[in-house]
């Protein structure tokens, strides 16, 4: 059996979850006011998944690199 | 007629001796830590660690993979018990960004090792190696080291000298 290497395929996904910082919640129904405080971020369990976690860690890393990029290349 | 002797199944294993009891391994223990959030920072210090960061980008220069490395990193980890080997998978792009983040910020071109191409290039890897051995070593000592197009100019004068030692016998023809 073939030994794959899981390194691409996990980071090609990384990198099609959606900006989590920058999120908004769209939902106006007037029914979901009452769920909006289960929203919260401390009952929120998606965002206690580690994979959540993981997506904000890297997000906030890859910001950080595209801004050290981005005034390197303005410098030069 | 002698009657059969009869098999033992009390015997040690062959290789036993060189197992180590159940527990005794690190990764066999339970895990230093056992969330991402402590998983990630500890990865996130040890990568910014100074003596690190210039190994990395010493081994980044010589166009070792950042996929080969990450994972290198994160299976040592759970080698050391550190955390679980699911822990270690989602800690690969973590660690993968951080490096890209040191690379970009020493300005080093690096190899992520994710497109399909990226393979490791062992010839590519071996003459960068050698060249920066050469480097280093004439930055070291100049005067002793010298390149082998040197050799071979100061071995053809040597022979050179030697003929004209040679033609200078009393036998010897003059041209």
């Amino acid at each position: 059996m073939a030994v794959t290497n899981p390194t691409p395929s996990l980071m090609a996904s990384m990198d099609r979850i959606p900006n989590i910082e920058g999120r908004k919640n769209t939902d106006t129904n007037n029914s979901s006011l009452l769920s909006r405080k289960q929203m919260k971020p401390s009952n929120n369990s998606i965002e206690q998944e580690p994979l959540f976690i993981v997506a904000k860690i890297y997000q906030g890393i890859k910001k950080t690199r595209q801004e050290i990029k981005e005034a390197k290349n303005a410098t030069t | 007629m002698l009657p059969l002797e009869e098999q033992s199944f009390d015997r040690p294993i062959p290789g036993e001796a060189m197992t180590a009891e159940l527990g005794g391994r690190p990764w066999q223990q339970p895990a230093q830590f056992s969330n991402v959030d402590d998983a990630a920072s500890y990865y996130i210090q040890l990568i910014a660690n100074d003596d690190f960061s210039k190994n990395l980008i010493h081994a980044i220069k010589m166009n070792v993979p950042l996929s080969v490395i990450a994972n290198s990193i994160q299976l040592a980890g759970v080698m050391e018990g550190k955390h679980s080997v699911d822990v270690g998978i989602l800690m690969i792009p973590i660690i993968m960004e951080t490096m890209m983040l040191i690379a970009d910020s020493a300005g080093v071109e690096y190899n992520t090792g994710l497109a399909k191409g990226d393979a490791i290039d062992q010839d590519i890897m071996a003459t960068n190696a050698i060249n920066e051995l050469v480097n280093k070593a004439q930055g070291e000592n100049s005067s002793e080291f010298d390149s082998p197009e040197q050799d071979i100019l100061e071995e053809q004068e040597e022979e050179e000298i030697k003929s004209e030692e040679v033609s200078s016998g009393l036998m010897s023809r003059r041209v």
